[in-house]
């Protein structure tokens, strides 16, 4: 019953800060969230899914998201997520303390060597 | 507020989850089954294939189910479900065994049942607070060390003391009560008027005293008791503001006292209070110096809020001592003393602490031989279960899981042990209140089973668990895997090692238990073949109290002098007479005595051993049939005007006046030197205060010279003795109609008294010991059947080589009478060691008793080589071929 590994290269609040970032531009369903990640990365970044929906439980048992049934483009049905108030300050939260880190590093990597 | 709505989302859709989890499953399988087809569907738009889009979604998404359950665990309570998980599977564990779950239940039950009982009289008589308000602030205060206080100290204490709120006083009361045409004898207590403003309690139905109740000329007032209530006036109403006549003068029931009061005297139940200004109206026949001086009385105190214990100790001390200096006594001991108010009269609180101290020590030891025992039956379980733990193991439980599983278990077994716990406690209290108290007093005691006591049971469940399981589960789950697997069961000799341990500590108990048992019931054997030096058969014993009808030190012996001469004519009476104190009922008198010419020496006590006495009408020795060995009896001739006489036993007559005539020498109490006594007789020594006492010096003086108020009637009776109460009763009625007889009894009952505490004790730890003589050959068996069981292999090669079954055998049981061995000589070593300090209640039983030892060294050793048959004929039985092939 030992906890399981959060899998692919993301650290695990680097994931959580991915999907609450994209929940904020407009609610998303699962496969959207993946899609938009990868497309805005680039294809850089890929969610892979065996994390995607425990992260998503996860944060909706925080409180952070809900989620309800609605259709997709294509008329499918599909589990659509949204910020709650407290999600939405979280992602203010997060987007800065990652900014921070982002800038620090920056700072201790030399750009010469680069 | 954050964490608070948080914690409250949380809380809903976790407990959603929970209950939910099918349709969270559900959910989850469906969402992830969108996306799938989301993904499909966008491959088919890039210009794969259909059949090769599906293919490649389902792929990229790996596992469905395992990633479903990954997804959902997120939102259980995992703990919890666990626990339900793992008792599901306990409680199906333990069904599928019910030989097993039935005898460790059942034992349990026994153990922690008598750990309940023995804390709820505990609980009973020592640890409930007085009820009443603020009880931490209440203390009760006694002269010297636990005397009563004469009425005039008390005064003088509740009007100098500096550091109580409020000081009252109290005392029990023996009265004839008439509330139609009956009259019946009833106990009471005489209370001064801030008695109920300073326990403050509130009554059930109009008021309870106050001051001015106590003021003299106030119109006579009586609060009653609840239980007097309920069973006199059936608890109506109409009570209130009704005559009440207490020795024929009329008292206004003015309320009702809150149940389960039964005033500061517990466990004596009084059935009303007075104020201690009725007193003159209670007993018109003395003058007011008298009856202060005759009514000394018992105080309770109630701190200020800025007082502690020691400094009220301090006060009232020093207050003490003014008192003795003014009236010019030396005394260097505390004249006061203030101690916590408890239920119980603080002298009654200390032995009765010592000996429930025993009596818990005794049932925590028993319980713990039954944990022991349980313990070993689940590891006996544990070893079968190698096989199904192994497995479980192998299929990813972790260590600690296992622990937990067992350990669930193991709370199961004691959860059940604690509900038959508290039925066996329920039944057992039940049967300790309707013991018959012999004494006459009206003793009532709470043994109800309370929150506290299933708070007791439900630790006792938890302290079993981890007594009982701990060592299995940590042994249990220390599975070899392949080993267990491959069929090669037991062989652990770590397993060995604990059970032998767990065996040993075993025996030892039962042997303490059983030699103490031994010891008791032979003690209360012995108490029973002690000669009592008088005859208590066909004798019946009743008491009045004179006091209460007004009579006098003149007209009281006058009374019974009729009373007795009245009832020796009559049919089927062989002798009467009346006595201060009953024989054997633990109350006793006691003087120092000075024989003529001796002086007082200073600290008022003599050269001569204290002298235990008693007040005896004529007709005494006859009725007890002691026998005289010189001089005469009392005649009602010895009357208060006549010269004081007394008659002696043979020992104060040899210790008095060795080689010399006792009948005609003189003595004299030695605080009234002055008062001369003449020796008119000697009498055949007997048992005075306690059957169990060594031969001490006594004397009798004649009733009429030492007047009692409250008399005991002994009637020696030609058959059996009750049979001549309603003669007793007759002759009191045509003498004095209005004088209730109490406490009609025989006096073998009466005298029981004195043995019983040994003989309950006998028959506790004699039933305590049975049960651990049963579970120590459960345990012998079970640790042999497993050692053989593991051993088999090694048997079966013995056998082979040539041993012959017999030898194999023998082997087993001297295994076990090893163990026995080890466990009896450590348990002879701890019964030494305590024993003694019981010598006192033995009766002469020697604590040593060579026979009690030896018998029970004897039965534990037999029940070993009972134990250890089945498992030394399978041992010798095998077949050798069957066993080494398996192996």
């Amino acid at each position: 019953m030992g906890s399981r590994k959060s899998g692919g290269e993301l650290v695990q609040g680097t994931l959580d800060m991915l999907i609450l970032t994209c929940l904020a531009r407009r609610p998303e369903h699962g496969f959207g969230i993946a899609e938009d990640v990868r497309r805005r990365s680039d294809e850089v970044l890929r969610i892979e899914e065996g994390s995607l929906y425990p992260a998503l439980q996860r944060l909706e048992t925080q409180g952070l998201i809900t989620s309800e049934w609605g259709l997709s483009d294509n008329n499918r049905r599909a589990r659509y997520y949204e910020l709650t108030p407290r999600g939405r300050k979280q992602v203010a939260v997060e987007v800065s303390n990652w900014r921070r880190l982002v800038s620090a590093i920056e700072c201790v990597i030399d750009p010469e060597v680069a | 507020m954050s964490w608070l709505t948080q914690g409250i989302i949380d809380l809903k859709v976790r407990v959603r989850a929970l209950f939910g989890r099918r349709g969270m499953r559900e959910r989850i399988a469906e969402e992830m089954a969108t996306h799938i087809a989301m993904r499909e569907a966008t491959l088919i738009a890039a210009g794969v294939s259909p059949r090769a889009a599906g293919r490649q979604a389902r792929r990229e998404f790996g596992n469905v189910a395992a990633l479903r359950d990954s997804a959902s665990d997120m939102w259980k309570y995992g703990t919890v479900e666990r626990l339900v998980q793992d008792g599901r599977y306990g409680m199906r564990t333990l069904l599928r065994a019910p030989g097993f779950t039935g005898t460790a239940v059942l034992v349990l039950s026994l153990g922690i049942g008598a750990t309940a009982t023995v804390f709820t009289v505990i609980d009973a008589y020592l640890m409930r607070p007085l009820p009443v308000a603020d009880a931490d602030r209440v203390v009760r205060v006694y002269s010297n060390r636990f005397s009563n206080t004469s009425q005039r100290t008390f005064e003088v204490l509740r009007a100098r003391n500096t550091t109580l709120e409020a000081l009252a006083a109290f005392q029990m009361t023996s009265v004839g009560l008439r509330l139609d045409r009956e009259i019946e004898h009833g106990f009471g207590q005489i209370v001064s008027g801030n008695y109920f403003p300073l326990l403050g309690i509130r009554p059930v139905r109009g008021r309870l005293l106050s001051p001015a109740d106590d003021r003299p000329g106030a119109p006579p007032a009586v609060v009653l008791a609840h239980t007097f209530w309920q069973r006199r006036f059936a608890g109506s109403e109409t009570a209130i503001g009704r005559t009440i006549a207490i020795n024929d003068r009329g008292f206004t029931i003015v309320g009702v006292a809150p149940a389960g009061f039964i005033g500061a005297m517990a466990p004596l139940a009084s059935d009303f209070w007075v104020p201690l200004g009725s007193d003159a109206v209670l007993r018109p026949a003395l003058t007011n110096d008298q009856r202060l001086q005759s009514l000394s009385v018992h105080m309770l105190g109630r701190l200020k809020s800025d007082a502690s214990l020691a400094r009220a100790q301090t006060d009232l001390d020093t207050i003490g001592r003014q008192v003795r200096a003014e009236r010019g006594e030396s005394n260097r001991n505390a004249a006061v003393s203030v101690y916590p108010a408890g239920m119980l009269h603080t002298e009654l609180e200390r032995p009765l602490t010592a000996f429930m101290a025993v009596l818990m020590v005794v049932v925590v030891l028993a319980l713990l031989i039954v944990c022991v025992n349980v313990a070993n039956l689940v590891l006996a379980r544990a070893t079968s279960r190698q096989v199904e733990l192994a497995i479980r193991q192998a299929i990813g439980a972790g260590r600690g899981r296992l622990i937990r599983q067992l350990l669930t278990e193991n709370f199961l077994l004691a959860l059940g042990g604690a509900i038959g716990g508290l039925l066996v406690a329920l039944w057992l209290t039940r049967l300790l209140t309707a013991i018959p108290m012999s004494a006459p007093l009206p003793l009532a005691v709470d043994l109800s089973i309370d929150l506290r006591v299933v708070a007791v049971l439900l630790a006792a469940a938890v302290f079993v668990t981890l007594a009982c399981g701990a060592a299995p589960a940590l042994t249990a789950s220390r599975v070899d895997l392949v080993r267990a697997l491959k069929g090669a069961s037991g062989g652990d000799l770590r397993h060995g090692r604990t059970r032998v341990a767990f065996l040993v500590v075993q025996v030892a108990m039962s042997v303490l238990l059983l030699v103490t048992a031994a010891l008791f019931i032979r003690a209360s054997n012995a108490a029973q073949s002690i000669d009592a030096g008088f005859d208590a058969s066909h004798v019946l014993t009743a008491s009045f109290d004179l006091e209460a009808r007004g009579y006098t030190a003149e007209t009281g012996p006058a009374f019974l002098d009729s009373l007795s001469e009245r009832l020796n004519g009559a049919p089927g009476i062989v002798s009467s007479n009346a006595v201060d104190i009953l024989p054997l009922t633990l109350s006793n008198d006691a003087s120092y005595f000075l024989r003529r010419g001796e002086v007082p020496p200073t600290d008022g006590r003599s050269v001569t051993p204290i002298v235990y006495m008693n007040a005896v009408g004529p007709g005494h020795f006859r009725t007890l049939q002691i026998a005289m060995t010189s001089g005469r009896d009392f005649t009602i001739h010895d009357t208060a005007r006549a010269p004081h006489v007394a008659i002696v036993n043979e020992l104060l007559a040899q210790t008095f006046w060795p080689g010399q005539q006792a009948v005609g020498q003189v003595l004299a109490i030695a605080d009234r030197p002055g008062e001369s006594i003449e020796i008119v007789g000697v009498v055949r020594d007997s048992k005075y205060v306690t059957l169990g006492e060594d031969p001490r010096p006594f004397l009798y003086r004649p009733l009429a010279q030492h007047h009692t108020p409250r008399p005991t009637l002994l009637v020696r009776a030609a058959g059996a003795p009750l049979s001549v109460f309603s003669t007793l009763q007759a002759a009191v009625r045509d003498l004095d109609p209005g004088l209730p007889v109490y406490g009609a009894t025989s006096m073998t009952d009466a005298t029981a008294i004195s043995i019983l505490p040994v003989k309950i004790a006998g028959r506790l730890l004699a039933a305590l010991g049975g049960l651990a003589v049963v579970l120590s050959a459960l345990g012998t068996f079970g640790v042999l059947s497993f050692l053989v069981r593991s051993r088999s292999r090694e048997l079966a090669i013995r056998l082979a080589l040539g041993a012959s079954p017999v030898a194999l055998a023998r082997m087993v049981v001297r295994q076990a009478l090893g163990w026995t061995a080890i466990g009896a000589s450590i348990g002879i070593a701890m019964t030494l060691a305590v024993t003694h300090l019981l010598a006192s209640f033995l009766y002469g039983v020697n604590p040593r008793d060579p026979l009690a030892f030896a018998g029970v060294t004897a039965l534990i050793a037999s029940v070993a080589c009972a134990a250890a048959f089945v498992p030394a004929r399978r041992a010798s039985r095998q077949d050798s071929l069957v066993t080494l092939r398996d192996a």
